[in-house]
């Protein structure tokens, strides 16, 4: 497996693995292998969705992230939530006392990417109109699907939607807008995403549309909700803090739905967990549901509610999230020729095309690789079929797969150990 | 030393040639081997091993049985005077796998394998591999009136192509085609089998049902045209768009039928490159 040239934010502790192959059998792209006692997964193939994290009962996977200490090098610190943040705590909270309790721990600024959410709806639906050609045009918000469109679809790349997700234009934006106004040169402004997943860290370290991504790093939902935690609770006994009432809550596309509700439901079809999005993806590329306008998929169930980093239950972050829009909720105030104006002159679009990713069989002999699948057919007709992951495939016709590749021996299946 | 068309050797002439003692499974030194494959790797034997070749090894362990079973070998020659132990024999008799030992080594018991069957020339290498078809072959089945696992078997041939690593504009045209020709089935026919032939210079999908047929092709070929019932088309089926749609996406569209009796429909998608 020497394909390293791809970023993933996770590490593997081999030390804490009990050999449950709970990942193995979970990777949604098949991608991880427990051969020789030893957890291994192929660069390519990993999607980054987080599966085998969540699965893992020993913590064998160890997500990388930046810490506050390791962000202390910039003159001006701007954190930028993902909403996700704010529902975690509940409708006693108001955004206004997170916010306050984010500059309490050190950030100058807290910028909220839901105004770019709400403006980017009306850019989609513009580009819809614009491009009848391409259907359905599938969301680029959520990186995983976006890698596994990359890796399992490449057939569909060009139905990814062209534009930018909402966290790098605002993290741009905010840049480029405390830079002019302060002074300061771009790189002293250090822009921080509070993350609901890995993914979005990948996004960050490698970004698929573009060389360099517009933020400096990002730290998970979970440790900055401790860090902040003692802060709001003293906050929130303070008493009344000014302006509170300045800060509503700003509605994103963290969960299921709410990029289809700024799209128009009546065009999209929203689709969340990982297999329910490959589902889908098959169907598109059977040419099945060209009637469809847009598609909204995102990788974890509910949507970004359900990622790794996050503190709250789903169901209990949805039930949140209602009651917050409820009370502290605003419709958005945008005007919509504003939008289309830039939309034109390019500001919500990616900065580079996305492209297939070159994977293990990106450059194959057709001829090699009809022999090398009949090989691994002749291997899996002799398998006992249990899928019983035990030799550290995920599957029969994984390790049939692998066999004919030479990358495992027969032997290694426990029917055939005597 | 595995061209089929050229070699010609039964297991009992091998033990001749080798002076071998046979082991296992003496009742089938009639039979005859597609070729020689001398390895003591037993990847390489699941790698490159011809079915229904003959193993030299040198590797007196159970996973050469196992391997030369995985591969389909029909016959196993242990090297230099090695003797397999009984429960690589036991294996070996249950899987119907001729063992055989010599005291030639492995170079020396290619020489006299090549030599007994003619192969051995001055100008020309012993150990030329036959050109093996690069063809495979799936077969799907579909059941007429079953809306819900519509779209199984283009998913199906899909993974297949994938695996494969045919073009992805290549793969979509295919699986395109076979869905519009499975939900013809299901919407028109009774059931039928979808066939489909993998090269490295086509892919070909053949669709043959058992249904009502089609008594005119040249006007079902016409976009539009369809024979769909109101509950179809309240389903979003039976645009009359499927033959025109398999016919723009496929490279030859190849359709006859007899009516009450069915239809075979063959479409063949070009390899360029």
């Amino acid at each position: 497996m020497d394909n390293s040239t791809f970023y993933h934010a996770h590490l593997i502790v081999q030390e804490r693995c009990k050999g449950r192959l709970k990942c193995v059998r979970s990777c949604p792209t098949k991608a991880i292998r427990v051969y020789e006692n030893k957890v291994t997964f192929f660069q390519d193939l990993c999607v980054d969705c987080g599966e085998c994290i969540h699965m893992c009962p020993e913590k064998v996977f160890v997500p990388v992230s930046e810490t506050m200490e390791d962000l202390k090098s910039f003159k001006f610190h701007i954190a930028l939530p993902s909403n996700i943040l704010y529902i975690q705590f509940g409708v006693t909270v108001p955004p206004g006392v997170v916010r306050q309790a984010l500059k309490n721990i050190g950030f100058n600024e807290v910028a909220d990417v839901a105004k770019v959410c709400d403006e980017e709806g009306i850019a989609l639906r513009y580009h819809l109109e614009q491009h009848p050609q391409i259907r359905p045009i599938i969301s680029s918000f959520c990186p995983t699907v976006v890698r596994l469109i990359q890796v399992l679809y490449p057939s569909l790349v060009p139905h990814l939607d062209p534009l930018d997700v909402p966290r790098e234009i605002t993290a741009r934006e905010a840049r480029l807008h405390y830079a002019k106004k302060l002074g300061l040169k771009e790189d002293e402004i250090g822009v921080i995403y509070i993350t609901p997943c890995p993914a979005k860290i990948v996004s960050i370290k490698q970004p698929a549309e573009k060389k360099r991504s517009w933020i400096d790093g990002a730290i998970p939902v979970k440790d900055i909700y401790n860090l902040i935690l003692p802060e709001v609770i003293k906050i929130q006994q303070g008493g009344k803090i000014a302006d509170l009432d300045k800060f509503y809550y700003p509605k994103a596309w963290g969960m299921l739905g709410h990029f289809s509700q700024n799209v128009g439901y009546d065009r999209a079809l929203s689709v969340a967990g990982i297999d329910h999005v490959k589902r889908i993806l098959n169907d598109i590329e059977s040419n099945k549901l060209h009637y469809v306008d847009f598609i909204e998929a995102m990788a974890c169930l509910h949507g970004c509610t359900n990622g790794v980093f996050c503190v709250r239950d789903p169901y209990v972050a949805r039930h949140n999230s209602i009651q917050m829009q409820e009370k502290y909720g605003r419709p958005p105030n945008i005007a919509e020729e504003k939008v289309i104006e830039k939309y034109r002159r390019g500001f919500y679009f990616h900065e580079e095309p996305v492209l297939p990713r070159t994977t293990r069989d990106s450059e194959i002999d057709i001829g090699e690789s009809i022999k090398r699948m009949k090989k691994k057919e002749r291997i899996f007709a002799k398998l006992s079929g249990k899928d019983c992951s035990l030799c550290g495939a995920p599957t029969c016709e994984t390790f049939a797969d692998d066999c004919a590749r030479g990358e495992a021996e027969i032997t290694d299946c426990v029917f055939f150990k005597k | 030393m595995q061209d089929s068309e050229g070699f010609n050797l039964e297991i009992g002439q091998i033990k001749e040639a080798l002076k071998a003692d046979v082991l296992v499974c003496r009742d089938r030194l009639k039979s005859k081997v597609s070729g020689i494959y001398a390895s003591d790797l037993m990847s390489d034997v699941l790698a490159y091993g011809r079915e229904g070749a003959c193993l030299l090894t040198g590797l007196n362990t159970v996973q050469a049985v196992i391997s030369s079973h995985m591969a389909d070998l029909k016959a196993i020659v242990f090297l230099r005077g090695k003797k397999p132990g009984p429960d690589i024999r036991k294996f070996a008799e249950e899987k119907g796998i001729v063992v055989l030992t010599t005291k030639a080594d492995m170079f020396d018991a290619c020489i006299k394998i090549a030599r007994a069957d003619g192969h051995l020339r001055p100008t020309n290498g012993i150990m030329m591999r036959g050109k093996e078809k690069n063809i495979t072959s799936h077969e799907f089945f579909v059941d007429g009136k079953d809306f819900a696992s519509a779209g199984l078997v283009s998913t199906g041939i899909k993974t297949i192509l994938k695996e494969i690593g045919y073009n992805m504009q290549l793969i979509r045209r295919v699986a395109i085609s076979t869905y519009e020709g499975e939900m013809n089935v299901v919407m028109h026919a009774e059931k039928a089998t979808v066939t489909l032939t993998a090269s490295d210079s086509e892919i070909r999908v053949v669709i043959n049902d058992k249904g009502k047929g089609i008594p005119d092709i040249q006007e079902a070929m016409v976009p539009g045209f369809s024979t769909a019932t109101e509950e179809q088309r309240a389903m979003g089926f039976g645009a009359g768009m499927g033959l025109p749609n398999m016919k723009k996406n496929s490279d030859e569209i190849n359709v006859t039928s007899e009516v009450g009796k069915g239809t075979k429909l063959e479409m063949r998608f070009f390899i360029k490159d």
